[in-house]
């Protein structure tokens, strides 16, 4: 686990040297792995900066119970290009290409938690994209929801809604 | 970050409990991903619990969020045309058209005999039948004015034209100033822009605030004829279809910044023949089919 994450984080460093090291931000991560980072990344992350900003800059180490080490280096990734202004539609194509369902969802919720709002908005369509023109099934497999209605219920809905149930694309199995 | 920065932190027990949840997205959050959805799929996506139903029907925010999110893309809306049958049956099919509420040609098809007015949904397949207008309604036009839907009425009256505004939400008409052009009578629909309506009236252009209900006067480009012109829009531009010397030589206008009538200038020249074939409708409406991201360009 470790050595996967120094690799993926060794893809992402930053490549100038910074001298006032001690300016960084260590964001800990729900499995404990800490990841130095240049202030203005935290500001992207206003969860962060809040934090940062109610105790005066004097503590620098935020624990982010909620993200893993895993899901980290994409959000981090992503912030250093918003910050670069060098998100496009070629980055973000890839971006999003080498993650699966569970990570994009994830990774939005971890969006959510940080509060980035342009990587909420892009994830959303990420997902919105992912489902579109998908089924019924589909989309509580996706999401993980138990159907709560009784097979009486849900055919009475289903009738009534009968003229929205075309055009949907046959289930595959790729959700993972 | 540095790959030195990597390293243990002292581990809690609070913190290994939370690694492996399974991802819950929460209802509020739900909203950003559907609110990007089609309508239809939506409306389907009812079926998946209970608690989505309840979403999906009910919540206004997501409704305000799914508005804001589709007028922002002028990719695909819907058109209604008319089938040759009698009774007329509207037939809805996806297209890069700006939304359309009935041909010009035939506005009436639209109306029941005692002037009432059916206002429809496609999206949703929704009719609601409008409050009645004691007078001979000239056109209905639909608009938003950033918080709701107003329908505009435009009546005729002894020498005059009545405007009427109704708000979604009411069941009444509402009586505003009078139109400024007394003799206009046009059957199409005004051309909305943002929040603004637009007539065609005779030499000059009607533009009503949907926000504050006040009109103001837009001039026209210097030699234009009335009768061959239509309004549109054009990237996000009011835009004037004219045949300016009446030979089906067509000009495409458009006005570079909204209520300066000096800020007209000419998009494009379209040869004779090229467009009247498909006829009068689409020529008013053709700038729209070709602004879109997978339309022609015509710049």
């Amino acid at each position: 686990m470790a050595e996967e994450v120094s690799s993926q984080m060794n893809s992402l460093s930053i490549s100038e040297t910074n001298p006032s090291s001690s300016a960084t931000i260590s964001l800990v991560s729900g499995d404990d792995i800490v990841f130095k980072v240049e202030p203005t990344i935290a500001k992207e992350m206003e969860t962060v900066q809040s934090f940062i900003d109610e105790t005066d800059g004097k503590i620098t180490t935020i624990p982010l119970p909620n993200i893993s080490s895993h899901d980290l280096p994409y959000v981090i990734e992503y912030c250093e290009k918003s910050i670069a202004g060098k998100i496009t539609k070629e980055f973000e194509a890839e971006f999003v290409k080498k993650l699966n369902n569970e990570e994009v969802k994830e990774l939005f919720l971890a969006a959510n938690y940080l509060n980035i709002k342009k990587l909420l908005d892009f994830l959303s369509q990420v997902i919105a994209d992912r489902i579109a023109n998908k089924s019924v099934e589909y989309v509580r497999r996706y999401f993980g929801i138990e159907n709560d209605f009784t097979p009486e219920e849900e055919a009475k809905l289903r009738e009534e809604l009968a003229w929205t149930f075309t055009g949907v694309d046959p289930d595959d199995e790729d959700e993972n | 970050m540095t790959r030195e920065g990597c390293q243990n932190a002292a581990s809690t027990p609070a913190s290994q409990s939370t690694s492996m949840k399974e991802p819950h997205v929460s209802l509020d959050l739900l909203v950003e991903i559907l609110s990007k959805l089609r309508v239809k799929q939506l409306i389907t996506l009812r079926c998946v619990c209970k608690a989505w139903n309840d979403l999906i029907s009910g919540d206004s925010n997501l409704a305000k969020k799914h508005l804001l999110v589709s007028t922002c893309n002028q990719d695909c809306h819907h058109i209604i045309t008319s089938s040759q049958h009698m009774p007329p049956e509207f037939l809805l099919s996806g297209s890069p058209f700006t939304s359309i509420f009935g041909p010009t040609s035939h506005p009436t098809q639209f109306r029941l005999p005692n002037c009432v007015g059916i206002l429809c949904n496609p999206s949703i397949r929704k009719l609601k039948i409008l409050p009645p207008l004691n007078s001979s309604v000239i056109s209905y036009t639909l608009g938003y004015d950033c918080n709701n839907y107003k329908v505009i009425a435009l009546t005729k009256g002894i020498g005059r034209v009545h405007v009427h505004v109704h708000a979604f939400g009411t069941d009444s008409w509402r009586m505003i100033e009078d139109f400024p052009d007394p003799n206009f009578i046009s059957y199409a629909p005004g051309t909305i822009l943002n929040n603004y309506v637009n007539w065609l009236a005779s030499g000059f252009i009607v533009s009503l605030d949907l926000k504050s209900e006040s009109y103001q006067k837009i001039s026209l480009p210097a030699d234009i004829r009335i009768p061959n012109s239509t309004i549109g829009t054009f990237s996000g531009c009011l835009s004037l279809v004219t045949d300016r010397f009446g030979l089906g030589f067509l000009t495409v206008w458009i006005m570079k910044e909204f209520g300066n009538g000096d800020s007209w200038s000419i998009r494009v020249d379209v040869p004779p023949g090229v467009i009247m074939a498909i006829g009068y409708y689409v020529i008013q409406k053709m700038p729209c089919c070709c602004s879109g991201a997978r339309g022609r360009n015509l710049s």
